[in-house]
């Protein structure tokens, strides 16, 4: 039935290769002809599905669809620049070196910082660690997680130790999820709908405190006041612990009464769910955690592994942006758990002015966490050496832009999420005279240290990640409990002037701070700009129509924006979608007080009309 | 020709599976150079659910197409031919399901060809072959009448105020 011209089409060359844009790195197959003289400039990708990865099955997500886009984008860096004019290699590694040298023999080492994002493999995140620890001498290197950065330290001291596969979704008779799972992470919703709609007895219950596309599949949707989850997992593990008889000491403990009043969450509903997941042989807790939309994630993490615990050996425990290639990052850049620096910490000592030299390598702080301030802290350092694959908001503020790889670009080894180290051979060589992070690491330990360099292998790579666990999520718990206890229990003042919780809203399209996915066409498409939605009760007080405009004001910024209606949502609650900067403006930057890292919960706003207007 | 048309497959959403993640518009527009064939219908939040082609048995947008942009092809796909499509919209007008786009791209309208390259190899199209949830699949008409399913999922109508139970 195949015509000569639908075969010739198809002739191809095909290659296995992994996602490089989230956490679950879904298989997917790079399908691309060799340049004709009609594509002179270069092969043109496309992506094909790979039915066998066990992880997708063939699946792919709007950004995973996206990929061969990224590889071919033409906005893709190909060349080192200086000073905004292209230059070669070895001219731009100069430059670098000078700048460092020159600012460390008038400040001193410790005024060098180095940042690494989770697109690195695992041997180029120890690269750059050792090229800052070893060569550099500084203290201030570290992982820029935003969205979920308070998790890692906390379940690093847990200890990885789960033998998760997707497959075992599909066997579970409970799912409790925690956020917005099918949106910001939808390929696993196949899973966990198979067993919804399949196995009669299953369970899914969704906590969130907004209804959103994961919440709708719920059977049970525990939704309490924004910012109090972590009171609800306190609740159920206390119920749990009653029920199998074991002790729970979490220094959360309140009366379920005095829960429900103060997360809006009927105690017969806390009961109910507590008594499903008691009850059920095997199940699964997923956590997904967004920038502005869960407060007190690590809280909610130590939480959500200690229910999984009590539950013994039927349980597992997932934080879905943590585990995966986050992890080993986070692992090499912090070896031993030795997070004595952190990115927000950094950053913060940026925009104090401590900080005189910052290599970024494949991260952008002004997506993750964008304000005036900083943007101005880091246009006034003396170097600022950035290596992306394609431009951010950082990006024109750099003193050497150097080209890095996206991974089926890289020959690297990659964590994967049932903690297997896999090999992500190189699909392709980077476009132009772009290069892998890690060949530039080396590169610039080995000019900065006269040749001598490091050499980083497979087998360091495992033994840190072979590190076991140092705490216990009870012990964990007793000193962090108290503070938390006392901020949740006590009466929500100051709500005047802001009366409303902004919670951020996950769009399938783009992850995290959208610093990789606003280049995508699709992602443009589909959110093409910031807008706030509300509830028709909302929109009728401040007697608006759909996309009229309206002030959303935080503490730190104050933004107009088109309101959209959302019938769904709970009173004195709007959200927005928190890829756009200019709605991450609106939020607090809060750190978390035992790890040092990012914890943005919901935000208190207010909302009116423009005064233009 | 109808007894060919019957058999044809088809892409089937159940709707109780989609998450509305818009994958299928995804990959529909990154292989086929930023053409989207499938629309979304959008209530407010509630739902977000594909609308695909059916490739009708007595295609309305056939019968409308001035210039025969529009035609059938041997495999029983109807499918949108580029150059000789002029961007009048006649399609989008005729099409009962509305789910031809307005919006013209390159001065012309995007239209499902069923992944035509894909088809051929015996595959489903890219759409399916994407679909997270499983919501999506390709299967063949016939099949899904003789099973007698219900193409109206519990989704919307556990939305609607007329809820039976």
């Amino acid at each position: 039935m195949a015509s000569a011209k639908s075969q010739k089409k198809t002739t191809s060359q095909r290659s296995k290769a992994i996602c490089p844009i989230c956490s679950l790195q879904d298989g997917l197959i790079l399908q691309w002809s060799k340049p004709t003289p009609m594509f002179t400039a270069g092969s043109l990708f496309s992506v094909d599905y790979d039915t066998e990865n066990p992880i997708n099955g063939g699946s792919l997500c709007p950004r995973g669809n996206s990929v061969a886009e990224l590889m071919n984008h033409p906005q893709r860096l190909e060349c080192p620049q200086v000073g905004g004019q292209a230059v070669d290699w070895p001219e731009a590694l100069d430059r670098v070196i000078e700048g460092l040298k020159k600012v460390v023999t008038e400040h001193g080492p410790e005024s060098v910082a180095v940042l690494a994002g989770g697109t690195l493999g695992l041997e180029e995140a120890l690269g750059v660690a050792r090229l800052a620890r070893e060569v550099l001498k500084t203290p201030h290197a570290a992982p820029l997680f935003p969205d979920d950065g308070a998790v890692f330290g906390r379940l690093t001291a847990l200890g990885w130790d789960h033998g998760f596969t997707m497959a075992d979704l599909e066997e579970r008779q409970v799912s409790l999820l925690i956020g917005d799972v099918f949106s910001e992470h939808p390929v696993i919703s196949k899973r966990i709908l198979k067993a919804r709609y399949q196995d009669r007895s299953h369970r899914l219950f969704v906590l969130d405190s907004v209804p959103t596309q994961t919440t709708w599949f719920a059977q049970q949707h525990l939704r309490p006041v924004p910012g109090t989850e972590a009171l609800i997992l306190a609740a159920l593990v206390q119920l749990v612990s009653d029920q199998k008889g074991s002790s729970s000491d979490t220094d959360l403990k309140m009366g379920l009464e005095a829960v429900a009043k103060r997360t809006g969450v009927a105690v017969k509903q806390l009961e109910t769910v507590a008594a499903a997941i008691s009850e059920a042989s095997s199940g699964t807790i997923i956590q997904s955690c967004l920038f502005g939309r869960q407060a007190h994630a690590g809280i909610c993490a130590l939480l959500a592994h200690g229910l999984s615990r009590l539950l013994k050996d039927t349980f597992d425990y997932l934080h879905l942006p943590v585990y995966g290639n986050g992890r080993g990052v986070y692992q090499m850049m912090t070896p031993n758990g030795d997070s004595t620096a952190t990115g927000p910490g950094i950053l913060k000592q940026i925009e104090q002015g401590k900080i005189k030299a910052a290599i970024l390598f494949g991260v952008d702080p002004l997506s993750a966490m964008p304000s005036p301030a900083l943007e101005e802290a880091l246009g006034a350092l003396d170097l600022l050496c950035d290596i992306e694959p394609l431009p951010t908001l950082t990006t024109p503020l750099a003193h050497v832009l150097l080209p890095g790889a996206v991974g089926p670009e890289k020959d690297c080894r990659w964590l994967y999420l049932n903690g297997d180290i896999q090999e992500n051979p190189q699909v392709i060589p980077p476009p132009g005279l772009a290069k892998p992070e890690g060949w530039i690491a080396g590169q610039l330990a080995e000019r900065l240290s006269d040749g001598a360099g490091f050499s980083v292998d497979a087998g360091q790579v495992k033994t840190i990640l072979s590190a076991g666990p140092s705490g216990s999520w009870m012990e964990m718990l007793k000193g962090e409990g108290k503070n938390l206890h006392q901020e949740l229990t006590a009466e929500s003042g100051g709500e005047g002037a802001y009366p409303l919780f902004l919670v951020a809203a996950a769009v399938p399209a783009h992850l995290g701070d959208g610093a990789i996915t606003r280049h995508f066409t699709w992602a443009k498409r589909v959110a093409a700009e910031p807008c706030v939605w509300a509830n028709a009760s909302l929109m009728a007080e401040l007697n608006v129509r759909e996309e009229d405009r309206v002030q959303v004001s935080s503490k730190s910024h104050r933004i107009i924006l088109p309101i959209m209606l959302n019938v769904d949502l709970p009173d004195k609650t709007i959200t927005a979608p928190v890829h756009f900067p200019e709605v991450r403006k609106l939020f607090t930057v809060q750190t978390d007080a035992a790890t040092g890292e990012l914890d943005p919960g919901p935000e208190r706003v207010s909302i009116s009309l423009p005064k233009e207007t | 020709m109808s007894e060919q048309v019957i058999s044809q497959k088809v892409v089937i959403l159940n709707l109780d599976l989609c998450v509305g993640c818009r994958s299928c518009a995804a990959a529909c527009t990154e292989s086929h150079h930023q053409y989207l064939s499938l629309v979304h219908g959008q209530v407010k939040q509630l739902a977000e659910l594909p609308h695909h082609c059916r490739h009708c048995q007595d295609a309305p947008c056939v019968a409308a197409c001035p210039t025969q942009a529009l035609k059938r092809d041997e495999n029983g796909i109807v499918r949108r031919h580029i150059f000789t499509c002029v961007g009048c919209r006649s399609c989008v007008q005729a099409c009962p399901f509305g789910v031809l786009d307005e919006t013209l791209l390159r001065h012309v309208t995007a239209k499902c060809d069923l992944c035509v390259d894909r088809f051929v190899q015996g595959l489903e199209p890219r759409c399916v072959a994407t679909c997270v949830s499983g919501a999506l699949t390709f299967e063949d008409l016939s099949k899904v009448w003789e099973e007698d399913r219900v193409q109206m999922g519990s989704r919307i109508i556990a939305r609607s105020p007329w809820k039976r139970s």
